[in-house]
């Protein structure tokens, strides 16, 4: 068993991921600011930008129309999630020729722990370059990779210059050279948490290193204190948790952003119909049964409002999880007008592989409806078959939104 | 012109038009993959100058090789549905 200390960790980061792709695939985009967003209108926003877009001021999550209007002349293209999910699937799947502790930790990111693999292929650097190297000539595409001997330090080494760059960080490093980085870069440092800190007097590195525990804990707690103490000195003892580790789901939901503020209850309760089927369909997909269901409404603003209801149930039925989410939401009309943007809801308290045999005909024969419902639409496609009911509403599609358990297998 | 021939949108937003129509394509099958190299649309044939990218989608349980082709001038995007043998010419992405 290798100390913490002298594990090996890269961090794997694609540079613009969404936007590369987009302009890997159509050489007419290449060299130009682009950014992949639903378009322009008053709602749509930047879900990724090319370098050339960044050049010109435009960032992630802004609105399309404010960055049309910072760069009159940037190209807006729709996104394609099969694109992206094809281009990371092959990427996560070549990192495992290195290592099997590859974790996928979204579309474009993954960390590697190669400390009993390196000296098989060279060492840490030649690993690295290879991997670039690979997606480079494949995809035609850059990233990013951080080497440091855990996993917080592996992607805070990434995080120094961008694009297409390859950094080593040794702990020796942690005095000088990355103490005067803004502490926002680290992996779990936030707006707010940044805001915290900065009411401490610390923005950089160095000053969360030099900062004493005991103020930390003070300030933010004995958990959240010492995480960050811990932080301040390079210090992360979390494993790489592989692709294939198994972690029991604690809930099962959807949400989804009105393209537009809504007061029209109809409206609202066919998105919730919706989402409320496709959260029985995973259920049933995964074998999962709950008995919780969590209703959340969102009015813009970062303003939310959830409430949760106890069945004595275990419903895996999208109508039946529809019908518990319908009362949460009747009540809540009861007591407000206010126009809805945000339509979320999960189902939790979860068991696995329950499946008892029903005394009433009526509940038996759905559950026929339901299995015959899910064969055709896993022959043919989500949705094939649905309810008359939902049939008007339709989900645009995310651009971001990567399916739990699609790195479980390659 | 609403013809779906392949026409240029002069829009910085560059929505691809759909074609969704199938088509004839000629194509080489060699270890494992495939290339295409010319297409035939409306009465037209389009020499394929190069593969820019390659993925997949899922149709049902139907696989779909997905293809972002270029005859030099456009880009066009081809899909190869496996199960049923059927080339589509998917859409036309013209930008400035």
């Amino acid at each position: 068993m290798h100390n913490v200390m002298n594990r090996t960790i890269l961090h794997l980061d694609m540079n613009s991921f969404f936007a590369a792709v987009e302009q890997a695939a159509n050489p007419f985009l290449r060299g130009k600011p682009i950014i992949v967003g639903g378009g322009i209108s008053k709602t749509s926003v930047v879900a990724a930008c090319s370098y050339e877009a960044k050049l010109k001021g435009i960032k992630n999550a802004m609105p399309s129309w404010e960055a049309k209007k910072i760069c009159p002349e940037v190209i807006i293209v729709p996104g394609d999630m099969a694109k992206y999910v094809t281009t990371s699937k092959a990427i996560m799947k070549y990192l495992t020729r290195y290592t099997e502790l590859v974790e996928v930790f979204s579309i474009d990111e993954a960390w590697l722990d190669i400390t009993e693999t390196k000296h098989r292929f060279g060492g840490e650097l030649a690993i690295a370059q290879e991997i670039k190297k690979w997606i480079r000539e494949r995809f035609g595409l850059t990233c990013n990779i951080g080497v440091a001997w855990n996993k917080l330090m592996a992607k805070f080494a990434g995080e120094l210059k961008k694009p297409d760059a390859l950094i080593v960080l040794r702990p020796e490093d942690i005095p000088d050279k990355v103490k005067d980085v803004p502490v926002e870069k680290l992996c779990g440092v936030g707006r707010k948490l940044e805001t915290y800190l900065a009411e401490l007097g610390v923005k950089t590195f160095g000053e969360l290193n030099a900062f004493p525990r005991e103020k930390l804990v003070d300030r933010f707690g004995i958990a959240c204190g010492e995480h960050l103490w811990y932080m301040g000195q390079g210090r992360d003892d979390s494993p790489v948790l592989p692709y294939w580790h198994e972690e029991e789901a604690k809930s099962v939901g959807h949400s989804y952003t009105l393209p537009r503020f809504t007061r029209d209850i109809a409206e609202v309760k066919g998105y919730l119909l919706r989402l409320s089927e496709s959260v029985g369909r995973r259920m049933r997909r995964e074998k999962y049964r709950g008995n919780v269901v969590h209703l959340s409404l969102g009015f813009g603003d970062f303003e939310y409002w959830g409430k949760q209801r106890k069945i004595a149930d275990y419903i895996n039925d999208g109508y039946d999880v529809y019908k518990v989410g319908e009362s949460i939401l009747d009540e809540y009309i009861g007591g407000s007008d206010r126009p809805f943007r945000f339509v979320g809801i999960s189902v939790s308290s979860l068991i696995h592989n329950l499946d008892q045999i029903s005394i009433f005909e009526k509940v038996e024969n759905n559950k026929k409806v339901l299995k015959a419902v899910d064969e055709i639409n896993d022959r043919y496609g989500e949705f094939t078959v649905e309810r008359a009911a939902i049939m008007k509403t339709v989900l645009q599609k995310k651009t971001g939104m990567v399916t739990s358990g699609l790195y479980k297998r390659f | 012109m609403t013809n779906t021939r392949l026409s240029i949108h002069l829009y910085t937003f560059m929505e691809p038009t759909n074609i969704n129509k199938i088509i004839k394509v000629g194509a080489i099958f060699q270890g494992g993959n495939i290339a295409p190299k010319w297409f035939h649309y409306d009465n037209k044939k389009y020499e394929i100058k190069e593969v820019n990218y390659r993925w997949e989608d899922w149709e049902g349980q139907e696989k779909i090789l997905l293809f972002s082709v270029t005859d030099g001038a456009n880009n066009y995007e081809i899909s190869f549905n496996l199960k049923r043998m059927v080339w589509k010419l998917e859409k036309t992405c013209i930008t400035l």
